[in-house]
Parts: C-alpha cells; sequence; structure tokens
C-alpha cells in the first residue's frame, strides 16, 4: 500500500473506529479532534508505506499523538466538573455506550488506553505494547485488570454482564 | 477474559458505530483541507518568520553589528557568494596596534608631547589629547611637512602650558618667535631617517599618559633629538 491510497478511503474504513477510540480516550471533543486526526493522515500519507496492518497502526498512532496532545491542552485550562453528571439520563442513538464511556472514564488514563487501543481500536496486543512502550504481559496485566474494573462498575461486584 | 465478552463487545461496538453525518461532513472538508495544504508544506507564519530572521540577520551582518564570531562567520559564509559585509576585525583603526593599548603612539613632529621635546620648544601644549591629532598625526607622520598642520591643530587642545612657552605651533619653522620650532619633524629619526614613515607613529594619542615611553628603542621617537638639547 502506497500513496495511491486516499484519505477519504482510509476515513471510511477507520473513522469509526477512531472516532470511538477517542471517545473511549475521554477526550473533550472527540470530533473536532477526529477531523484534525484526518487532517494529518492526509498531510502524511504520501510518506506512508506498508500493508493494511501497518496502516491501522500508523492510523491510531496519530490517533494516539493527538489524544496526547489533547490531553496536554486539558491540563493547561483549568479543569470544569460537570456537577451530578452521572445522574443525568441521555436520551439518543448513542444511550448504551455513554455508561460505557463513563465507566471508562473511571480508570486510570493507562488502564483506559489499552482498553480503548486493545478493544475499541482493535489492535492486537503486540501492537498495543508498540505503541505504548510497554511488554505484552504489562498490557495483558492491565487489560485484565481493567476490564475487571469496568464489569465491577457496569454490573456490580459479581462482574455479571448484562 | 473470560467472563468478559460481553463488555469486550460492547467496547469493540464502540469502535463501530456510524460517525453521524455532521461529524462525517466536517472529517470530509478536514481531509480536503489536508490535500490542499500538501504534505509537510511549512506554514505561512512559520515561512514569514524565517524570513524575517534572514532579513534581521543579514541586515545585521551588513551593519557589522553582529558579535565577533557571528559576524566572522558571516562575513565568510557571504563572501562566499559575492556578497560583502565587514568582517570581525572591520570598522577598527587598521592602523591602531591592539596590542599597544598602553604604548603610546609617536607623535607628529610638530605636536608636544610629554618629554620629548624641549619645554621651552614646546608649543605650550602638552597634548594631552588626542584624537583628532592622532589621525592626522598618522599621516603626517608618513609625509613629514605635513605634519605641521596637524601638530598645530593639536596645538589649540593644550590644556597645560608649559614654561610660559609661547603656544606656537613649534613645528612650524616659519614662525621664529615660537623659540626654536620644533625641528623633531625633520630630525626625526636620526638613528634611520627612512623609517619615520613606520605605521608606528599610530599611537601617538596615548603618549601623553606615560611619559617615559619616548624612550622606547623600538619605537624611534621624532621629537627625541629635540628633548636632548632643549631639557
Amino acid at each position: 500500500m502506497h500513496a495511491d491510497v486516499d484519505a477519504g478511503e482510509i476515513y471510511r474504513t477507520h473513522g469509526a473506529a477512531v472516532r470511538g477510540y477517542l471517545r473511549g480516550q475521554g477526550v473533550d471533543d472527540p470530533d473536532d479532534l477526529l477531523g484534525e486526526v484526518f487532517f494529518q493522515v492526509t498531510r502524511s500519507l504520501p510518506q506512508f508505506e506498508g500493508d493494511e496492518d501497518d496502516l491501522r497502526r500508523w492510523l491510531f498512532t496519530i490517533a494516539r499523538n493527538r489524544v496526547i496532545d489533547a490531553q496536554r491542552r486539558r491540563s493547561r485550562r483549568p479543569r470544569t466538573v460537570a456537577l451530578g453528571s452521572h445522574d443525568v439520563e441521555v436520551a439518543g442513538p448513542e444511550e448504551p455506550h455513554e455508561e460505557l464511556l463513563a465507566a471508562m472514564a473511571a480508570l486510570t488514563d493507562e488502564q483506559r488506553e489499552v482498553v480503548a487501543l486493545r478493544f475499541i481500536a482493535d489492535l492486537p496486543l503486540e501492537d498495543v505494547a508498540h505503541l505504548t512502550g510497554r511488554t505484552v504481559g504489562a498490557i495483558k496485566s492491565m487489560q485484565h485488570r481493567a476490564l475487571d474494573q469496568l464489569a465491577h462498575r457496569l454490573d456490580g461486584p459479581d462482574g455479571a454482564d448484562a | 477474559m473470560t467472563g468478559h465478552e460481553e463488555l469486550t463487545r460492547r467496547l469493540r461496538s464502540l469502535g463501530t458505530q456510524p460517525v453521524p453525518p455532521a461529524v462525517e461532513q466536517a472529517c470530509l472538508d478536514q481531509i480536503e483541507r489536508g490535500r490542499r495544504r500538501g504534505p509537510g508544506r511549512p506554514s505561512k507564519l512559520a515561512v514569514a518568520a524565517m524570513v524575517a530572521v534572514v532579513i534581521a540577520t543579514s541586515g545585521l551582518a551588513a551593519a557589522g553589528a553582529l558579535p565577533g564570531p557571528a559576524q566572522r562567520a558571516a562575513h565568510r559564509a557571504l563572501g562566499v557568494v559575492g556578497i560583502d559585509v565587514p568582517d570581525e576585525t572591520d570598522g577598527r583603526d587598521p592602523f591602531v596596534d591592539p596590542t599597544a593599548g598602553a604604548t603610546s603612539s609617536v607623535p607628529s613632529p610638530g605636536s608636544t608631547s610629554k618629554g620629548t621635546a624641549p619645554s621651552g620648544q614646546r608649543d605650550g601644549s602638552d597634548s594631552t589629547s588626542s584624537t583628532t591629532s592622532t589621525t592626522s598625526t598618522t599621516t603626517t607622520a608618513a609625509t613629514g611637512s605635513t605634519t605641521t598642520s596637524a601638530a598645530a591643530g593639536s596645538a589649540t587642545t593644550s590644556t597645560r602650558p608649559v614654561n610660559g612657552a609661547v603656544p606656537a605651533t613649534p613645528a612650524v619653522p616659519a614662525n621664529p618667535g615660537a623659540g626654536t620650532p620644533a625641528t623633531p619633524a625633520t630630525p626625526a629619526n636620526p638613528v634611520d631617517p627612512t623609517t619615520p614613515a613606520v605605521t608606528r607613529p599610530v599611537s601617538s594619542g596615548t603618549q601623553p599618559t606615560h611619559p617615559t615611553h619616548p624612550t622606547k628603542p623600538t619605537h624611534p621617537q621624532p621629537g627625541k633629538p629635540a628633548s636632548g638639547g632643549g631639557a
């Protein structure tokens, strides 16, 4: 795969996964960040070389970098906390995910990143380890703890999935 | 991961949820914007900043206002492409011996410096000065007779009349009333008459502060011979 791949085609194939990853990471404005990601993809695409798997890794590397940038920007701004946000009922088609996203927000940054890359971006363990600079064993361990915590928050102490 | 199948399914479904049309349109706009911008092209702001830096640096280099090493580097670099900017040493008086900060220069034959000319023959001025006389002295020392005018010029700046000598220009032989003319101009260098024109004369301005320097053997003083007779 080379520069003949169109950025629009990449968006149609992977746009939803990238948006889900950005939402799972809890950035302030995932839709705006999605545009930034594909703007960068479009500009950097001529330099890309690799197959479909490489493209996916490359794409989420860009997305991850944008998330880090966004988190840095947010850390420089005063934080605002929405009072009683857990009690707000969100109507609409994304309601089931709001509960899931709220549970993910309670994870540590590292756990949230691993879960988002591993399951939402659907990257293999090795790629997640490579992207985050950790060992595969560490990713496995972190993933296991993160899933336990999510299950606990979503379904109660027994961890039974809904 | 046993027991988390439903949870992982929900997580994966988050990555397959359709993008709302408005978000999709905004994203496609960004892609189009990225296409227009081109790969890795620097922004207008970056280009403008770079141009400004180049212009400012070139201006400073042309004015010789950069710090020494930078000025030298600019001199060499721009010299390669045929642009001449001052070197680090440019702008200094080429006749001033940088190592002779304390050494006095040879005064012009007419200029009376301490200890060189006999007090009676002095023009009445220990020419303490002399930036102005320095330059003129430099040329005069080489040209011989023209010295007199330069010396006369410095005489006007005299601050300490010595022994009531007539403040006339001693170097002007045409002025008999001024006592013995500051003949040093002619016998400038009894040892080697051909050497007075050497570039050494330059630092005459500092001489007054070091009256003993004229005796230095390395700097033939035009006034020496006269001092022997007048003092």
